[in-house]
């Protein structure tokens, strides 16, 4: 029984080996002990520090006896550490300067924003500038071709024009680019640091330290640091834009017949908003009400089956939308019979529950942002949540919210529930499955000074919230909406107030005998209408394709598709079935 | 009937008319268990059998109708008479009727028997706020004056309903006569009413405001108690550990008695409210839940008013005999030498 004495750079280490042992044996029981033990024909052994040349990789098989190792013997060890995919780097969190190898084998760090595909506003708002030109001022004291501080172009975060406004958050990408400006302009040109990091507070599973996992080990380098919660200074989106009124109309109309509450999922689209510097507004199209059981205070809605969801994607793809947001209604009558409903939400109870807050972080998990300034691709989320509720005045007014960031954080890594309370929010335990840190919030106490206060039992949920504005399109701007109000096709899965999707209800909202060619094309402008077509297999894949043109696109294009369509064999029987049920 | 009136007054006229004193009592005195109680909430009298005879000698029209006057205040009023079982000389009247005529127990009466009009409107007035809680008057009235024969104006008639005596007082009637009293026997009566005494106009705009501010009663989804609040047990989570104080456990007396343990009351489930500390409410991803208890929305001005209103316990200034070192106004005190510029330590004159 022989000890060896290993030195190496991660410390010393004794290893009690029979005479008989092969030094790859030798290895095994080193690399229990050392974590990140490379392969052994990378090891160097040598006998004094300066002198670590001789490959481990012929001796492996030798015996401690053959190889002369004395009792106690003290051998160096080196191994290389950047390199090949033996090493430690299996598990690691991914940074934000991934090595790339060409085909020399030359490592080089790639510093750049992530290559992923954004949206298309996003693209056009990186393009931007965004500054925000000013006129001579008060305090301008040049002639007209000069420019001085008080009139030189603000940046898109400035706070006093943001104050001025009454802008609540500035834009996502007004915040980037201020980001940008002070990470990025001041280091040199090589390194690039990305400038949003998407806040992550699960504790890793695999630390690199080498101890246990959780519950079993913890340490500095894989628990997740305290947490402090704060109001999200940007929002992803700006501005919510329903093409119509009627929209909201309809979609509040179920609850007039039944006094029930509803739930619908916003399809709409991205755009530029121009009332705020470089800012973003989902545009809504329609709304599909999924199937739902709906009761006067509250509600369940079931996940689509397959066919339906597949449906409703390839719809959607087709038309050129994509689920932005979700609204749901919480509306109850004031009982005066003038249709004024209660005031609920307002600044003294709270504007979006505890549950709303947790059930809105899981949708915007589900359809998160793709953005190239952060260093996994993608940072929050664009989804919108919106609540039909009664305002101050005791009018039907919607409101619209998304959740921040470290909201969506902590609602991933479990670290909160929701309350009876719906304007707190509970702050979970501590348990095998996870971890959670010390969470506190910022809070101007009864003497007038900003602590930092424990968020532990529970805390105010509304400073995981951030509010957006809404508004409908005005006169001006050129937006028309993608589907026409005239059709009064019944919306989806409202059977149990007695509007069903049917052939005759097909029948009342589309004249198919009509001579007007113009008039039918807008009658068949219908979301729910087209949704229903699609599912009843009437049409083939092309003539869907043809119909899906008709409404979208181009004014010539949709002229000659529907022609097209008109002739097809599919539209006639389509046409026959209407007309004789 | 008519043409056999017209006949009897032709022959009453004939004849001079009834006309006695008798002594009066109140009905309670009335010898005999008979419902005095109905009597004595009626408009009519018992007269002696005497009576009787002589009124049917002089062939009165039908109904009988006679006219009581006291001959000391000159009061007078009108009655039917209900039976004759009266003891000679004395009539038992009830005892609204007494108090009307303003007539002591045994004095003298006089009753003639008389003639009336058919009655067509009368306007009454109640004498209490109370006649306004009954739910239905018109009914009430129809059968109380089922037992009265006349109405005279300033009567002041009692009448009996649900364990009430209500005070009625009649202030006009029609057919107006010199009588000023008419006949509600089978005739249509079209009745007025006057507000009744101590009757204040209540401000129907407060009453209606104030019953706006208070949906939560009707609305059961506003209070925690909706329908899908019941599925989720909702009322339940909101009040876990209504009891729950620092120190658990049961007190322990010295004397060694047993110390009785206090009843938990069942907590009242009509209202839920926001107190008590948050539990966690956990349902599953595709539930939403709205029916949490209602905070209403105070208007900024009201949220002012309270502030504003608060009377402080304790007004007025308070007085301190010591002399308080930190007072503002330091002008009446000592200037401070603490950085005045002093003069050197040691002057040195040059006494060259």
């Amino acid at each position: 029984m022989k000890i060896i004495r290993f030195r190496t750079k991660d410390g010393m280490f004794r290893v009690a080996a029979e005479s008989s042992w092969t030094l790859h044996q030798v290895f095994d029981d080193l690399s229990s002990k050392i974590p990140q033990f490379p392969r052994y024909d990378r090891v160097y052994l040598g006998k004094t520090p300066q002198d670590v040349t001789e490959s481990a990789a012929p001796y492996l098989e030798s015996t401690i006896e053959e190889l002369n190792f004395a009792n106690g013997q003290l051998l160096y060890l080196k191994w290389d550490t950047i390199g090949g995919p033996s090493s430690s780097t299996q598990d690691s969190v991914p940074t934000s300067n991934p090595i790339s190898i060409d085909s020399l084998g030359i490592k080089k760090l790639v510093s750049a924003p992530k290559a992923v595909s954004q949206l298309p506003v996003d693209d056009f708002l990186d393009s931007q500038e965004g500054t925000i030109p000013r006129k001579r001022g008060q305090f301008c004291h040049h002639s007209d071709r000069g420019m001085c501080e008080y009139c030189s172009p603000l940046p898109p975060w400035d706070n006093k024009y943001k104050e001025e406004h009454g802008i609540k958050h500035i834009s996502f990408h007004a915040y980037v680019k201020e980001m940008n400006e002070s990470k990025n302009k001041k280091n040199s040109v090589g390194s690039y640091i990305s400038p949003l990091v998407e806040q992550n507070y699960k504790i890793t599973s695999h630390c690199p330290s080498g101890h246990a996992p959780w519950p079993k080990g913890i340490c500095s380098k894989c628990q997740p640091s305290a947490i402090t919660l704060q109001q999200q200074k940007f929002r992803l989106v700006d501005h919510v834009e329903f093409s119509s009124s009627g929209i909201i109309n309809d979609f509040i109309n179920c609850w007039r017949l039944n006094g029930c509450q509803r739930i619908g999922l916003l399809m709409g689209t991205y755009e530029v908003y121009d009332k705020v510097p470089l800012g973003v507004k989902a545009k809504v199209e329609a709304i599909y009400e999924m199937p739902q059981l709906d009761l006067e205070d509250g509600l369940t809605y079931t996940e689509l089956n397959e066919e339906n969801e597949a449906a409703l994607k390839e719809l959607a793809e087709n038309l050129g939308l994509q689920p932005v947001g979700v609204i749901f209604t919480d509306l109850t009558d004031a009982g005066l019979g003038d249709g004024s409903v209660i005031c609920k939400r307002h600044k003294d109870s709270f504007f979006l529950s505890s549950l709303e807050i947790k059930f809105a972080a899981r949708l915007q998990l589900k359809y998160p942002n793709i953005c190239k300034w952060s260093d996994s691709g993608k940072f929050s989320s664009k989804f919108v949540t919106c609540v039909v509720s009664g305002n101050t005045k005791g009018d039907i007014d919607i409101s619209s919210y998304q959740v921040s960031q470290s909201g969506e954080a902590l609602v991933e890594a479990d670290l909160i529930c929701a309350s009876t309370h719906p304007d707190m929010a509970i702050v979970n335990k501590t348990n095998e499955v996870r971890y959670v840190p010390d969470i506190f919030f910022q809070k101007i106490n009864q003497y007038g000074i900003q602590v930092k206060v424990n968020a532990k039992p529970h805390f105010p949920a509304e400073y995981l919230l951030v509010s957006l504005t809404h508004g409908f399109p005005t006169g001006e701007s050129q937006s028309v909406s993608l589907f026409s109000d005239t059709s009064s096709f019944p919306i989806e899965n409202r059977e149990h107030v007695g509007e069903s999707q049917d052939w005759k209800a097909i029948k009342k909202s589309v004249d198919f005998s009509t001579h007007d060619l113009h008039n039918l094309r807008q009658s068949l402008a219908n979301f729910h209408l087209l949704l229903y077509l699609s599912t009843t297999g009437i049409l083939s894949k092309e003539e869907l394709q043809l119909l899906f043109q008709t409404v979208r696109g181009k004014e010539e294009t949709r002229e000659t598709s529907f022609y097209k369509l008109l002739e097809s064999s599919g539209f006639k029987t389509l046409t026959t079935i209407i007309q004789t049920s | 009937m008519f043409s056999n009136l017209g006949q009897a007054f032709f022959r009453a006229q004939q004849a001079s008319g009834f006309e006695d004193y008798f002594r009066c009592y109140p009905v309670s005195m009335m010898p005999g268990s008979s419902s005095r109680e109905v009597a004595n909430f009626g408009g009519k009298i018992f007269l002696p059998p005497s009576t009787l005879h002589k009124l049917t000698m002089l062939h009165i029209s039908y109904p009988m109708l006679f006219e009581l006057t006291n001959q000391e205040t000159g009061r007078s009023t009108h009655s039917g008479v209900l039976e004759f079982l009266a003891e000679e000389g004395r009539c038992y009247l009830p005892q609204w009727m007494m108090s009307t005529l303003g007539i002591q127990t045994g004095g003298l009466l006089k009753i003639k028997n008389c003639d009336l009009p058919l009655g067509s409107f009368v306007k009454i007035e109640p004498q209490s706020v109370d006649f306004l809680e009954i739910s239905d008057p018109k009914a009430v009235l129809e059968n109380v004056l089922r037992n009265f024969t006349t109405l005279t104006v300033d009567d002041i008639f009692e009448v009996s309903y649900n364990n009430k005596v209500f005070g009625i007082k009649v202030l006009e009637v029609k057919p107006e006569s010199s009588s000023h009293g008419i006949c509600v026997i089978e005739t249509d009566l079209e009745t007025d009413f006057a507000p009744p005494v101590g009757y204040v106009e209540p401000d129907y705009k407060k009453e209606k405001k104030q019953s706006q501010i208070n949906p939560t009663a009707t609305n059961p989804g506003l209070v925690g108690q909706g329908s899908m609040a019941k599925k989720i047990n909702y009322s339940d989570l909101l009040k876990q550990e209504p009891n729950a104080t620092n120190f658990q456990g049961s007190g322990v007396k010295l004397s060694g008695k047993t110390v009785k343990k206090e009843e938990v009351v069942s907590p009242d489930t009509s209202g839920l409210s926001l107190e008590g500390q948050p539990a966690p409410l956990i349902l599953p991803d595709n539930q939403l839940f709205f029916g949490y208890p209602l905070k209403p929305y105070k208007g900024d001005n009201e949220t002012d008013d309270k502030n504003t209103n608060q009377n402080p316990l304790f007004a007025g200034q308070g007085q301190t005999l010591r002399k308080s070192k930190k007072r503002k106004d330091k002008s009446t005190q000592s200037t401070s030498t603490k950085d005045k510029t002093r003069s050197p330590d040691a002057i040195i004159i040059d006494s060259d």
